[in-house]
């Protein structure tokens, strides 16, 4: 029972920005360019952060870090499995688990970043992966919503 | 992606942007009722500048060597622009001649009293519904603006447009949803995970977010409802139910209707909560604690009114329909979707757990911002009197200086001229047409009374400043 993607498409149209860009800035870093954009990795460390806290909800039930919405959860679960990385059917406890740990290792990627920190190229190659395909999922769902569409006034005339 | 392709979607953007730039500017030269049009068209210019920036550096970033991220990028930068085209229209509309311009002065000091920074842009739209549009948490100065939208079709109706005053306490909310969310949502979990026949679990996250959001929009939508009322009490009611009355009062929420609660369940937490009716009836098992108090402020004005024999007639429509109202909310109608859907119902019963808390908030806001239309009824009578003589209800005497006269409030003069505008409908021998030249003339009357008091504002103001500027040496 999803919540239709109509209503919330302001918010996709920019997370999915904010996924393309941080996964432009990471490739930067990872051909030796500077960083140009740190509030688009600001950004993406606060979609983590949020997304976490829902999977630390999900996994045992602590809520006290949850202050809005689930949809960064939702969104992280959905292109986990789209990337392979979850299975699909019936999600347990113990995947949003894995799933928190997963995101806590980005933020941390990205967090150590902003810090000047220089983490690993294989970290920075999972999170760039992660943005490159969330970027991806959420940006193709808009672009359903974004077009117009050709539709009879009434369907009356076919009866 | 190859570099051909690469280039016709550069064009695409480009294209884009250049003729989006040049609507914009275009829009700088309309007349607009506001300074904040223009403020508006300058912050989204200075966006699409950024937007350039970006592209140009994506593309010495990466290409040649990474086709596929510069693809991502301009990709991206389309979808952004794509849907900034709304502003185009929210521009169109919002110019002098197609707003009702008389009112914006109004609805831009109400909304800087609740929320004092706010920049909002008021606009109609085709669309059959008041609606704002905001930031909750601003990144960029085209962030910082709201806009307020009426449905075009309703240009002149004032009786309706004091459903803006519900529109401007959206943008207030954040705060409330910030402290209860990590309460509520996990009772939500709780609830679902208990549901006798739980519908398919293999995303919690999903469920749990589908009845978090029902939960949300729910207590946004009551909010925002008590908050109107506040502001403009009974006239609040009256113009919900007017605008109401289109549609169908018991329909569910769901996720095609934005999750809207049923009318009648609104209706019935205004008059609940806001007045302190007693709505027991039907109704009761679901709601806790719904009786009223002893003299409900409905009752209060209408006693008020009952004291000048020529403001009594008001006193007893007032009551009448107070009744009417009670009578209709008094009844289960639309609690039987709601309790027949067990993810509704687990939302609803969260609704309730917390309308008292949504209560005080809302309260504390309208009490801080002094917009408390109780705290001015006694001017009601004064402009019935007026607007019996078809005076419009912009001035009334002033009472603490003898021969002065001074600006009603906002709230006093929706309530009159809603009180007066039911007794030209009771009038049993008028035809609809009479009905509806009375109705258009009484919001005319509404109209000018809001623009006559915001005109002596800006005399007032005008005049305190030329005479410092006499004092200085």
């Amino acid at each position: 029972m999803p919540i239709a993607d109509r209503q919330i498409l302001g918010e996709l149209v920019d997370c999915a920005d904010i996924a393309v860009r941080a996964a432009g800035q990471l490739q930067l870093f990872m051909i030796g360019k500077p960083i140009r954009d740190r509030q688009v990795l600001e950004r993406v460390a606060e979609f983590l952060s949020a997304a976490e806290a829902g999977g630390i909800f999900m996994s045992c039930g602590d809520s006290a870090n949850l202050h809005a919405s689930l949809r960064p959860l939702n969104w992280a679960v959905d292109t986990r499995m789209n990337e392979g990385g979850l299975e699909q059917g019936e999600f347990k406890e113990t995947d949003y688990q894995s799933l928190t740990e997963y995101l806590r290792r980005m933020r941390s990627t990205v967090e150590d970043l902003l810090e000047g920190n220089r983490p690993n190229n294989a970290a920075i190659e999972e999170c760039m992966r992660f943005f490159d395909s969330l970027g991806d999922d959420l940006g193709t769902r808009a672009d359903q919503h974004v077009r117009g569409t050709s539709l009879p006034c009434s369907s009356l005339a076919s009866f | 992606m190859n570099k051909p392709l690469i280039t016709r979607l550069q064009m695409l953007v480009a294209f884009e942007l250049d003729s989006l730039e040049k609507r914009l500017d275009q829009a700088r030269s309309f007349h607009y009722p506001s300074a904040v049009a223009v403020k508006f068209i300058d912050s989204l210019i200075e966006e699409l500048k950024q937007q350039r920036l970006q592209i140009k550096q994506a593309i010495s970033d990466f290409l040649p060597e990474y086709p596929q991220r510069v693809t991502n990028e301009l990709r991206s930068q389309h979808r952004l622009l794509i849907n900034k085209l709304t502003c185009l229209d929210s521009l169109k509309n919002a110019q002098t001649q197609n707003v009702p311009w008389s009112l914006v002065p109004s609805i831009e000091r109400i909304a800087s009293e609740l929320s004092q920074g706010s920049q909002l842009l008021t606009t109609c739209t085709y669309a059959l519904n008041y609606s704002i549009r905001w930031y909750p948490t601003p990144k960029s100065p085209i962030h910082q603006f709201s806009i307020l939208q009426l449905p075009i079709i309703h240009k002149h109706n004032a009786f309706l447009h004091l459903l803006i005053g519900h529109e401007l306490f959206h943008p207030l909310l954040q705060q409330f949803f910030v402290t209860q969310t990590p309460s509520v949502v996990a009772r939500l979990k709780a609830a679902i995970s208990h549901l006798n026949q739980p519908p398919a679990k293999n995303r919690l996250d999903k469920l749990v977010e589908f009845v978090r959001y029902a939960w949300q929009r729910a207590i946004e939508e009551l909010m925002c409802d008590m908050g109107c009322a506040i502001l403009f009490g009974p006239a609040a009611v009256f113009a919900s139910i007017a605008f109401q009355m289109g549609s169908n009062l018991d329909e569910a929420p769901s996720s095609d209707g934005s999750f809207y609660p049923p009318p009648r369940y609104r209706i019935r937490e205004v008059m609940h909560r806001v007045f302190g009716e007693s709505v027991i009836g039907e109704a009761e098992q679901f709601h806790a604690g719904l009786e009223g108090t002893a003299t409900t402020p409905i009752q209060k004005l209408a006693a008020l009114l009952k004291e000048d024999e020529r403001t009594s007639w008001a006193a007893d429509i007032l009551s009448e329909h107070r009744e009417t109202i009670l009578r209709e909310i008094r009844k289960n109608d639309d609690l039987v979707p709601i309790n027949q859907n067990p993810l509704l119902k687990t939302a609803y019963e969260e609704v309730q757990a917390v309308l008292p808390d949504a209560w005080n908030y809302i309260r504390q806001i309208a009490t801080s911002a002094g917009m408390v239309w109780l705290s001015t009824i006694d001017e009601v009578p004064f402009l019935l009197r007026s607007l019996e003589l078809l005076v419009p209800p912009g001035e009334i005497r002033d009472t603490k200086a003898p021969g002065q006269t001074k600006s009603p409030s906002l709230p006093s003069i929706a309530i009159a001229t809603w009180l007066y505008q039911l007794k030209c409908e009771a009038s049993v021998d008028a035809s609809l047409e009479q009905a509806m030249k009375s109705y258009s003339r009484c919001c005319r009357l509404m109209l000018k009374g809001f623009e006559d008091v915001e005109l002596r504002r800006e005399y007032d103001a005008g005049k305190d400043a030329f005479q410092q500027m006499e004092q200085l040496p």
